[in-house]
């Protein structure tokens, strides 16, 4: 087992690899040239995720590396964030909703029949969420109210729905191709999870302090204080995916939970977010950890993970067990 | 256990954990299709089948996975050197599941895809015929009733309680005509009067009932009373005889002058009939017109070479540019697609798009149902918009026909026999003629086009290499297509690929753990289907992007040597990375 260290970065070198291709591909292959700059960020944080858990792997080979290797992280991460925050100010004003973002992009071409299990869509033309001319077949509807033309439209793509004045709100992502090209749930449900992750951390520089904090910290500090606790928050919970990489002696299966976890991390921001956490914890809670629930979440997962750390062996009876594989293979 | 048997074990495990998942996904699908009793049973039988067949190749990654990486360890195979030698039963195995893999996606899983498709458009037909047959049940509309009751019965066959439904609406159909006709006599002036009451009457009695019916023309009561009196005289009563003689002859001149009558009105209706025929060669309606004119003179005239003649003449015209209405019904009943739209881009200024309920090939023709057709201005063009509806089209040459008739009519008020399209908005135009509507696509290219992308899986893998041109064609967007065709290849090839690899990736990097692993541990095995899934399917849709980024016509000449190329490559690594493995206790 020559490699075995080197196997957490090289599936994330995959995994990651996939991303880049079909991210960049989108971009250039895809329907509209606006879709760059989304895809660029989750581009980037996938590439310097890669760097940081490879630094970390160098760091375990040589432990005195850690320090540096933990600095790593946070340039990383605080490159992550720069760079996202100037591709949205290049972008221009960026819209309230966590979520829209993530499902903005594609185009529809028009006077192409776009077919669901039960509507069908044809546009004529689309300048924005804006759309003209739309017909729209329901295949479940009574004959009289089967086909029905609408001079306008709106697309709400955060919500994949197609408004229409007077008629049925139409699910656009049961429309394949619509917009963008069909893609499984699975892959459609990870790419929006790292565009609101990478969202998530860029709205990071524009989100207040807490009143208090803000009446302690001078002007630069507190403006610096959100995006900085960001980062090392993030670094943190990135840099705690080493404890599943050496979480048992089933190389394998440690590097499928470490997977599991950037999954996990990545989906932090949207979790966070969903209805019955909204009712069963945050509706309890205090406003200061509702107000920033995804931070306190990644800091919980960054946690319990470091704890876990500890209670794992020693790293150097770790180490001689991989070392052990090595020479059995 | 040997490592075969224990490879089997979890392979038999995981495929009865699949089983189950895919009943759940059965019934879903039942209860989200709803197929009529009668289809209940063979819908079931099929629709577990593509959510197993879609997750086979996960089930053998995670059997290989688990079992090369913590089931079995080289003590178990063995000896030392290579590990494919070890395991060949196994690898044997994977080859024929491969292969069953490989029929599916090829060659079964569309004709599936497509038989459940078919039970749900026949659950359609069947339950609407029979909702219909209820409504019109309801409304006394029993010939109506009847027709959809019979439709519903050729979907679903026969039955004792079926037979006895259609017996009963027989019996109030016949009825209703019966009281149809009776309230039309009622209805009529009273021409006879009841005049043969002759008990009681004395001779006299009925030489003047006779005489009097003479003078009023009615001269068969005039005979019958005269004939009476005559008999029941004791004398030969001359004036009875010659009332009898006089209403015999009046008689008899009346049949002669009705039988010229008749000739010459048989005459003029022919004339009628020929030149209506004359005039639907320009005006559809007017052929209509003489089609139901003919039958009506092949009924009085059945031996007239006129009538033979032209009536068969009109009928071969008729059927160039309109159809029986029976026909549509009675095909109805037959397997169909469902959920057609195309553009039919005939006309410069105007775009023209065709929905259709269903389409069903049938020996007497195509017929097509619930058809709507909508028009309108070009951008820059001027004019309005055009929408149409009509329940029965039928496609004759290149012609969609619009306009179906009943078989049987009379030659008055021909427009109650006709069904033409009901324009929902705007008006009959000049760009059909005479409700044909010229198709710009073949009928192979609407079936191809049926259903849209969410009916690309019923497609054979040849079907699958014509649709993208039929797809254009008809302006449906033409990517899903090449994409169906991607996945169809990854699914196949790709299957051994992921096999391969997994018992190498799980061979490679298998627990170090003397026996079980902690519990802990094992909860976490779960991980293993989530995370070859979640890799699968990124794999699938990067290779997708990427060859249609490669091959982006989505044409098949470009597609398929691609795909294959790049899977082959990902099968041959695959197994150097397995041939690679070893056995080192």
């Amino acid at each position: 087992m020559k490699h075995a260290l080197l196997l957490p970065p090289l599936i994330l070198l995959v995994m990651t690899g996939l991303v880049v291709a079909f991210g960049t591909l989108l971009a250039v292959v895809g329907v509209s040239v606006s879709a760059l700059p989304t895809v660029l960020p989750p581009v980037l944080l996938v590439s310097v995720s890669l760097a940081v858990v490879t630094g970390l792997n160098r760091a375990i080979r040589r432990p005195l590396a850690a320090v540096p290797a933990f600095l790593l992280v946070l340039v990383t991460v605080a490159l992550v964030t720069v760079g996202a925050h100037l591709l949205y100010t290049l972008r221009g004003p960026v819209d309230s909703a966590v979520v829209t973002r993530a499902a903005e992009r594609g185009s529809i071409l028009p006077h192409t029949i776009y077919h669901g299990s039960r509507f069908a869509v044809v546009v004529a033309d689309q300048t924005g969420a804006d759309l003209s001319d739309v017909v729209v077949i329901d295949y479940w509807s009574t004959a009289s109210a089967r086909v029905n033309r609408y001079p306008a439209a709106y697309w709400n793509r955060a919500d994949g729905l197609l408004i229409l004045p007077d008629g049925p709100d139409v699910p656009t992502d049961r429309l394949t191709g619509f917009g963008r090209p069909e893609l499984p749930a699975v892959v459609r449900n990870s790419i929006d999870d790292v565009l609101i992750f990478v969202d998530h951390i860029e709205r990071s520089w524009r989100a207040a302090l807490p009143p208090r904090l803000q009446e302690v910290l001078p002007s630069v500090a507190a403006a610096a204080a959100r995006p900085a606790l960001t980062v090392l928050v993030v670094a943190l919970a990135i840099a705690a995916v080493w404890t599943p990489v050496r979480f048992s002696r089933w190389p394998l299966l440690n590097v499928v939970v470490a997977v599991a976890y950037l999954r996990l991390l990545v989906a932090v921001p949207r979790i966070a977010w969903v209805p019955w956490l909204e009712s069963a914890v945050w509706r309890r809670a205090p406003s200061w950890v509702v107000d920033d629930r995804v931070l306190l979440m990644w800091a919980a997962m960054a946690i319990v993970l470091l704890i876990a750390a500890v209670a794992l062996p020693s790293l150097t009876r770790w180490r001689h067990a991989m070392h052990y594989q090595e020479n059995a293979t | 256990m040997s490592p075969r048997g224990r490879f089997f074990t979890v392979f038999a495990v995981s495929v009865l954990v699949l089983l189950g998942l895919a009943i759940l996904d059965a019934t879903h699908r039942v209860a989200a299709v709803a197929p009529i009793d009668q289809f209940r049973g063979s819908f079931w039988l099929l629709a577990w089948l593509p959510f197993f067949f879609d997750h086979l190749s996960i089930v053998v990654a995670v059997t290989a996975v688990v079992t090369f990486s913590l089931v079995i360890d080289p003590y178990d195979l063995g000896g030392t050197g290579r590990l494919m030698p070890a395991i060949r039963s196994v690898l044997i195995g994977i080859l024929i599941v491969g292969l069953v893999n490989g029929l599916w996606f090829g060659l079964f899983g569309p004709s599936v895809h497509m038989r459940l498709d078919r039970i749900a458009y026949r659950s359609d037909v069947a339950r609407s015929a029979r909702e219909r047959a209820d409504t019109y049940e309801a409304q006394a509309r029993y010939e109506a009733a009847l027709a959809e009751l019979r439709l519903y019965r050729s979907v679903v066959g026969t039955s004792t309680e079926l037979e006895r439904s259609i017996e009963r609406l027989e019996i109030a159909a016949g009825q209703a005509r019966r009281d149809a006709r009776e309230a039309s006599l009622t209805s009529l002036p009273e021409r006879v009067p009841r005049a043969f009451e002759v008990e009681g009457l004395s001779v006299p009695d009925l030489v003047s009932r006779a005489r009097d019916a003479l003078s009023d023309g009615q001269f068969y009561t005039a005979h019958y009373y005269a004939s009476v009196a005559a008999r029941q005289s004791t004398f030969r009563r001359e004036d009875a005889l010659q009332i009898q003689a006089e209403a015999l002859n009046a008689i008899e001149d009346g049949i002669r002058r009705r039988q010229e009558a008749g000739q010459q009105s048989l005459f003029q209706d022919k004339l009628a009939a020929y030149q209506l025929m004359q005039r639907g060669e320009s005006d559809p309606r007017a052929l209509v017109e003489a089609y139901y004119r003919f039958e009506d003179l092949a009924n009085r005239a059945p031996d007239d070479p006129d009538v033979i003649r032209y009536r068969r003449l009109t009928q071969e015209r008729l059927k160039a540019v309109t159809f029986f209405v029976d026909e549509a019904v009675q095909a109805q009943a037959l397997p169909g697609r469902r959920n057609v739209a195309f553009f039919n881009p005939r006309l410069a200024d105007r775009r023209e798009l065709v929905i259709v309920g269903s389409v069903v090939t049938a020996p007497a023709g195509d017929f097509f149902y619930d058809v709507e057709i909508l028009r309108w201005p070009k951008q820059g063009a001027e004019g309005g918009v055009t929408h149409l509806r009509v329940p029965y089209g039928k496609r004759i040459g290149d012609m969609l026909a619009l306009r179906s008739i009943q078989r049987s009519g009379g030659p008055e008020h021909t427009e109650q026999y006709v069904i033409d399209p009901e324009y929902l908005e705007g008006q009959p135009d000049d760009t059909t003629l005479g409700e044909l509507v010229p198709l710009q696509l073949d009928m192979d290219e609407i079936m191809l086009v049926a259903g849209g992308v969410p009916a690309l899986n019923t497609l054979s893998l040849v079907d699958l290499v014509r649709a993208p041109a039929a797809l254009a064609n008809a302006g449906e967007s033409v990517a899903p297509a090449g994409s169906e065709l991607i996945e169809r290849i990854v699914r196949i090839i790709g299957y051994f690929v992921l096999a391969f690899y997994a018992i190498s990736l799980g061979w490679r990097y298998r627990s170090l753990y003397l026996g079980r692993p902690p519990l802990p541990i094992l909860l976490l095995v779960p991980v293993l289907p989530w995370a070859i899934w979640w890799t699968v399917s990124l794999v699938r849709v990067v290779l997708d992007v990427l060859i249609r980024t490669v091959a982006p016509s989505g044409s098949a000449g470009a597609t398929i040597p691609l795909v294959s190329a790049v899977m082959l490559i990902a099968l041959l690594v695959a197994i150097t990375s397995l041939a690679r493995q070893t056995i080192e206790p």
